[in-house]
């Protein structure tokens, strides 16, 4: 939460997502206090709000106390979305769609492993991982979980997506139609000046390019080396696994300019023949075929494939084609943090002032799309490097994960090196909650340690459980090493016993009384 | 239908395949050579699937709910007409082309080794709580199990799985796009898989990644195959020799690997390129350039396995060069230098003849090495060391000079080994046993007849059913053994094999009697590796002589004195091999291979991201090549249990790879929290390995 000073009694509140991981135990309660304290704070008016992403850990908060809104306890002024998520943007409705369609895949896969998992007993145990992985990624979009003793229903297409608005979807609702405006933000924006204040917000991402968009690891070295590319081929995945959802239209569009399932060429033939590689007529159907009677008739043609293939049981594979759905969740969840609408604050005259840069969750691709990106404001040309260079609050991308905070960009210097040293860093993270999730590797050991480093120690983590840091007193106090920056930790606390928020003010520097106030409410 | 009495048994079965993938079929270029005849081993048995002596080939498809129909490769008309034409729209002809494939391989292998491939073992708790080995007779190919752009080969299945995808290039030109793409179609591809199955069934320990360099090797030594395998389609290399003129060195399909997969996962060339590739913007091809720093920056299975192939080709290249430039001598009036335009189609065949010499020769070398590898931590630098010492046993005059260009190439490619002192063919030899080492081993190890019993007894052995040796290994043990497994007399027990007749009886029994050859092998084997372990033991109770333990650990690494009641450091026979070869002077030469191994746990310290601690395992363990004619140790070749020094390299190798990865990645090191049990959880190591994932989160 971001207050900038107006010269008047009432600053401009600016509220950059709300929400927390489902894994986090006592979450909504903590979210209760975060948003009780926000209404103190504010008195209950919200200038602008941030929506960064469709992830459920950053967009919770507005679905669980939905309430608080509807009731105008909190009111909107302006909500800032991606144009990601803008549904007149063809584009960003390509996107959504193919969003949906991974997600119903999953959806579908998460329910045929529910029931072999069920079924196959301790052989199951990599499915059933399988699962609780795939379960994960569902519940970042707001989905209910499975449970495992649910039956597969892969059959009933109403099942598949679509139905019922998942969390996250009602949250971007919720925010779209309490609030006064809506603006669409993409890295085409000119530079957003805050009405009675001399900050200003820079856009930097999402990407308009799709290639950056779905850039979310390094490229150098193991990328390229790889043999197989995970992002391929996962459109005939989910279409094997979700059939009826796709054939009933998810998503079906007219306008798809490049291919993919849904493109019009496609849309001529018949999806669900699609579906077979050599066209349904070939071969028998695994389903009704009674494969012991045919290992029985020696004369069959099947009969000795069918035999071999009843024998062994361990050796079948039945499911293991279900692991592609890994890849696709990966990729899903991935793409979905490039999307990320990343915001720079720069406080005071045009290409001087401090800034505070908002990463949200954006990986490689978002970070080098904007590497290169400049603006101009009257005669002055500010480059984004120019920004970074001039950070000195820095909220640390997607929890601090190994991708989403460069250290260069083709061989050049970008991101952390460039970055003031001394320069506060906020990490929204839980490492004992993430080291249960699996692939959550947060905060990654590499990026801490550049990170510590570069801030002079002068990391807020929400889950203080790092001893070695540098932490405010209740009282305000400069903050070591860097200039002119105060901070100190609020008097409430979390049930945990630390601080419910952190408070950092950064002095705006033509106007010297003048302070800016930045509240770190921890919750995202 | 009886039975052909005066028809001679065929030998050879001829199939036809794509020689690359069906995208060559519409390049004009490399259409005419696209279908290759490969030449198989006949199999009297084989069975619709196909389903042979070594794999089945099971053509289930669960993501679309399928069960295609399986080819039977001896109906008439297939016979007639070298199998199925090449189509991508007839399963069909998927398992045919899967199956010829894989049959090329292994009798590539089998030609080298001097044995029959055997597949890995699986382990499963039987009904006695222990681990029970079983054989498994067949490698399962599964040509479309899976549905994305991935193949792999899974350990736990003991199967082959490969997958097809949905093509995602835009651009037209790399082919359909959203066209459906067979890896079982790729003949780089289907090489690449089933020679990790039969690396992982000769050397199990292979997969477990204790250095950077295992999982590469697995890597790059699969494409080295794939690659070599390319000089030995017919037509192909006659082509590619025209066009270049001779010069290999140029851009050129032999040194490509898998083409359609690399344009339909959009990268516009192959997925792998030996000896240069395309810049991805401006389309030009340059030469990959050798630079020895490389291999300490890459740490990467793909990076690092193509650093090998990359001096493994450059090895080649010399050695093809070298070989023809008395003929390109010869061509161009002594210049050496051949005029302008095409070169006649004389020169190419002669030209060809020679690439396929040294291709074939040095496919052989390298697969020859693997017996003669370390069992456990196998490093780039061991492996070049089991090349020469290898090579310099099978051919002992080496006027071409292949090992020093390899080493040679090596060495541009900062590849070698860190513990000799120089670098020659002499010193890179493995050591052959002293006269105290020589003492020992004939202390220690069963008496010489025991010894070529193992050896010889293979085919001729009386069938005497199962033996278990007693608890106590003494003389009269010794004698029942060598009656149990005495050799029957050929002379009296030749037996004329009909053909087998086309009944479905008639080729079930063939069948059954083919599988039936190569478990007999791996049971007597088995058989002597308990007897050979019951031996060993009986060690540790007659004797207490802490001397006897010491010079054991210093010539074999194995600690064979090790505390019963400790189960970390019981020592293993993990295999006992003979292998018969045919010399490349004609001479044939025998070998018994002994492999023992032993595995310690240790634990990495907590300090992987303030994580708990890990448990890894340190294994040792050495290769016996025991000479079964004398009876003597030719060589041992060890990594030693009590190295401390390894030890830590692989806990630092470990503790790196997890802080670079992820805790997810330790899993895929073998690593477990210390206080939980190892899960058994099914990994498919090579699934990951080659999509290059890594774990990731919103």
């Amino acid at each position: 939460m971001l207050a900038f000073a107006t010269g008047t009694q009432h600053p401009k509140y600016l509220l950059v997502d709300c929400g927390v991981h489902m894994s986090q135990k006592y979450g909504r309660n903590y979210m209760r206090l975060v948003l009780d304290d926000l209404r103190r704070a504010t008195g209950g008016r919200l200038d602008y709000v941030v929506a960064t992403h469709e992830h459920d850990d950053h967009l919770s908060g507005f679905a669980n106390f939905a309430e608080d809104f509807e009731s105008q306890k909190l009111s909107l002024n302006e909500v800032w979305l991606a144009w990601t998520e803008d549904d007149g943007d063809p584009a960003a409705r390509r996107l959504k769609r193919s969003r949906r369609r991974a997600l119903a895949a999953l959806d579908a896969t998460a329910r045929k492993l529910a029931d072999s998992a069920a079924t196959l007993g301790s052989e199951g145990l990599g499915f059933r991982a399988l699962a609780s992985r795939l379960d994960n990624i569902r519940q970042y979009f707001g989905e209910a979980p499975i449970p495992e003793s649910r039956r597969a229903s892969t059959a009933d297409p109403a099942a598949g997506r679509g139905q019922a608005p998942s969390r996250t979807q009602r949250a971007l609702e919720l925010l779209k139609r309490k609030a006064a405006a809506t603006r669409f933000l993409g890295p085409e924006c000119a530079p957003i000046k805050f009405t009675g204040t001399n900050v200003r917000a820079y856009v930097l991402g999402p990407p308009r390019d799709e290639s950056m968009l779905k850039k979310s690891d390094p490229s150098s070295g193991p990328g390229k080396e790889t043999y197989l590319t995970s992002a391929a081929g996962l459109d005939s995945f989910a279409l094997a696994v979700a059939p009826d959802a796709l054939a009933a239209g998810v998503g079906a569009d007219t306008d798809a300019s490049s291919f993919d399932i849904d493109s019009n060429r496609y849309n001529e033939l018949n999806r669900h023949e699609l579906c077979f590689p050599f066209g349904s007529a070939v071969g028998l159907d695994l389903a009704t075929t009674d494969m012991e009677r045919l290992a029985a008739d020696g004369d069959h043609p099947y009969a000795a494939v069918a035999e071999r293939y009843q024998a062994e049981a361990s050796r079948r594979i039945d499911d293991d084609w279900l692991y592609a759905a890994d890849a696709l969740a990966l990729n899903l969840d991935k793409h979905t943090n490039n999307t990320s609408l990343v915001l720079a604050f720069e406080i005071g005259t045009p290409g001087q002032g401090a800034v505070l840069l908002f990463a949200a969750d954006a990986q490689v691709g978002s970070w080098a799309s904007w590497s290169t990106k400049s603006w101009q404001i009257g005669r002055r040309n500010i480059t984004s490097a120019d920004l970074l260079r001039r950070t000195v609050v820095y909220k640390v991308g997607h929890h601090a994960s190994h991708n989403a905070t460069l250290r260069q960009v083709d061989g050049r210097e970008f991101g952390l090196p460039l970055m003031s040293d001394g320069v506060v860093g906020l990490i929204p993270v839980d490492q004992h909650t993430a080291e249960k999730l699996p692939g959550w590797d947060m905060p990654a050991p590499e990026l801490y340690s550049a990170l510590r480093t570069k801030s002079r120690g002068n990391l807020l983590r929400s889950d203080d459980i790092d001893e070695h840091l540098t932490v405010p007193r209740r009282r305000w106090s400069d903050v070591p090493g860097a200039e002119r920056l105060r901070w100190r930790a609020s008097r409430h606390e979390k049930s945990s016993g630390s601080p419910l928020y952190y408070e950092i003010s950064v002095p705006v520097p033509t106007a010297g009384s003048r302070r800016l106030k930045k509240d770190v409410e921890d919750g995202k | 239908m009886k039975t052909f009495a005066h028809a001679r048994r065929p030998t050879r079965r001829t199939l036809q395949v794509f020689a690359f993938d069906p995208s060559a079929e519409l390049d004009l270029d490399r259409a005419r050579v696209n279908v290759a005849n490969l030449d198989i081993r006949w199999e009297d048995g084989l069975l619709p699937g196909p389903i042979g002596e070594y794999v089945e080939v099971i053509d289930v498809d669960p993501a679309s709910g399928r069960i295609y129909p399986p080819v039977d490769l001896n109906e008439p008309h297939l016979l007639a007409s070298r199998g199925l034409a090449p189509s991508e729209g007839t399963p069909q002809f998927h398992q045919q082309m899967a199956y010829a494939v894989a049959m090329t391989t292994i009798e590539r292998f089998e030609e080298a080794l001097g044995r029959r491939v055997q597949w890995s073992t699986s382990h499963q708790i039987g009904p006695t709580g222990e681990y029970e080995t079983q054989f498994r007779a067949r490698l399962r190919i599964y040509p479309h199990g899976l549905r994305e752009a991935n193949a792999y080969y899974s350990p736990d299945k003991n199967a082959l799985l490969f997958g097809y995808f949905n093509a995602i290039n835009s651009d037209a030109r790399d082919g359909l796009p959203g066209g459906l793409v067979f890896t079982c179609l790729s003949h780089d591809v289907i090489v690449h898989e089933i020679t990790h199955a039969i690396l992982d069934g000769i050397h199990p320990r292979l997969m477990e990644p204790t250095n950077p360099d295992t999982l590469a090797f697995h890597e790059g030594f699969s494409d080295i195959v794939a690659l070599f395998q390319h000089f030995t389609l017919p037509g192909l290399l006659e082509h590619e020799i025209a066009r270049t003129r001779g010069d290999l060195e140029q851009e050129s399909m032999l040194a490509d690997l898998a083409v359609q997969f690399g344009m339909a996962v959009g990268r516009r060339q192959a997925l792998r390129r030996a000896i240069g590739s395309k810049d991805e913007t401006t389309g030009r091809w340059s030469r990959l350039r050798a630079d020895p720093s490389l291999i300490d920056r890459t740490q990467e299975p793909h990076g690092r396995g193509a650093l090998f192939v990359a001096a493994v080709f450059d090895a080649f290249l010399a050695l093809y060069r070298a070989q023809v430039s008395d003929l390109l001598r010869l061509a161009s009036g002594g210049t050496g230098i051949l005029p302008q335009g095409s070169i006649h189609p004389d020169l190419v065949t002669r030209l060809s003849e020679d690439a396929r010499k040294v291709a074939s020769r040095m496919l052989q070398m390298f697969i020859r090495a693997l017996d003669y590898l370390p069992p456990v931590d196998v490093t780039y630098g061991d492996y070049m060391r089991a090349l020469i010492t290898a090579d310099v046993d099978a051919v002992p005059q080496d006027g071409r000079g292949y090992r020093a260009a390899i080493i040679n190439s090596f060495q541009n490619w900062g590849i070698y080994p860190r513990d000799v002192r120089t670098i020659s063919v002499e010193s890179l030899q493995w050591s052959t046993p002293t006269r105290e080492e020589q003492r020992l081993f004939l202390q220690i190890f069963p008496p010489p007849e025991v010894l070529r019993v193992m050896a010889f007894a293979d085919e001729y052995a009386a069938d005497n059913g199962d033996y278990r040796p007693a608890s106590v290994i003494d003389d009269d043990e010794i004698r029942r053994f060598l009656a149990h497994f005495r050799r029957i007399d050929p002379q009296k027990h030749w037996r004329d094999d009909e053909p087998p007749g086309y009944t479905p009886q008639e080729r079930r029994n063939a069948f059954d009697a083919a599988a039936r050859r190569r478990e007999r092998d791996f049971e007597r084997n088995r058989q002597y590796a308990r007897f050979l372990h019951g031996y060993l033991n009986r060690l540790r109770y007659q004797s207490h002589d802490a001397d006897l333990r010491e010079r054991v650990l210093a010539t074999f690494g194995i600690d064979l004195f090790g505390d019963e009641s400790d189960r970390t450091r019981r020592f293993e026979v993990h295999a006992v091999r003979p292998a018969l070869r045919i010399r490349p002077d004609g001479r044939t030469s025998y070998d018994l291979l002994v492999i023992l191994t032993q595995r310690e746990k240790h634990r990495v310290d907590g300090e992987v991201a303030g994580a708990d601690d890990w448990i890894y395992r340190f294994r040792g363990g050495c290769t016996l090549l025991i000479d079964p004619l004398s009876g003597r140790l030719r060589y041992a070749i060890k990594k030693s249990i009590t190295a401390e020094g390894r030890r830590l390299r692989q806990e630092a190798f470990l503790r790196g790879r997890v802080l670079a990865e992820g805790r997810d990645a330790a899993a895929r090191y073998r690593l477990w929290r210390s206080g939980a049990e190892a899960q058994r959880v099914s990994q498919e190591p090579f699934r990951l390995v080659h999509l290059g994932m890594r774990g990731a989160a919103p």
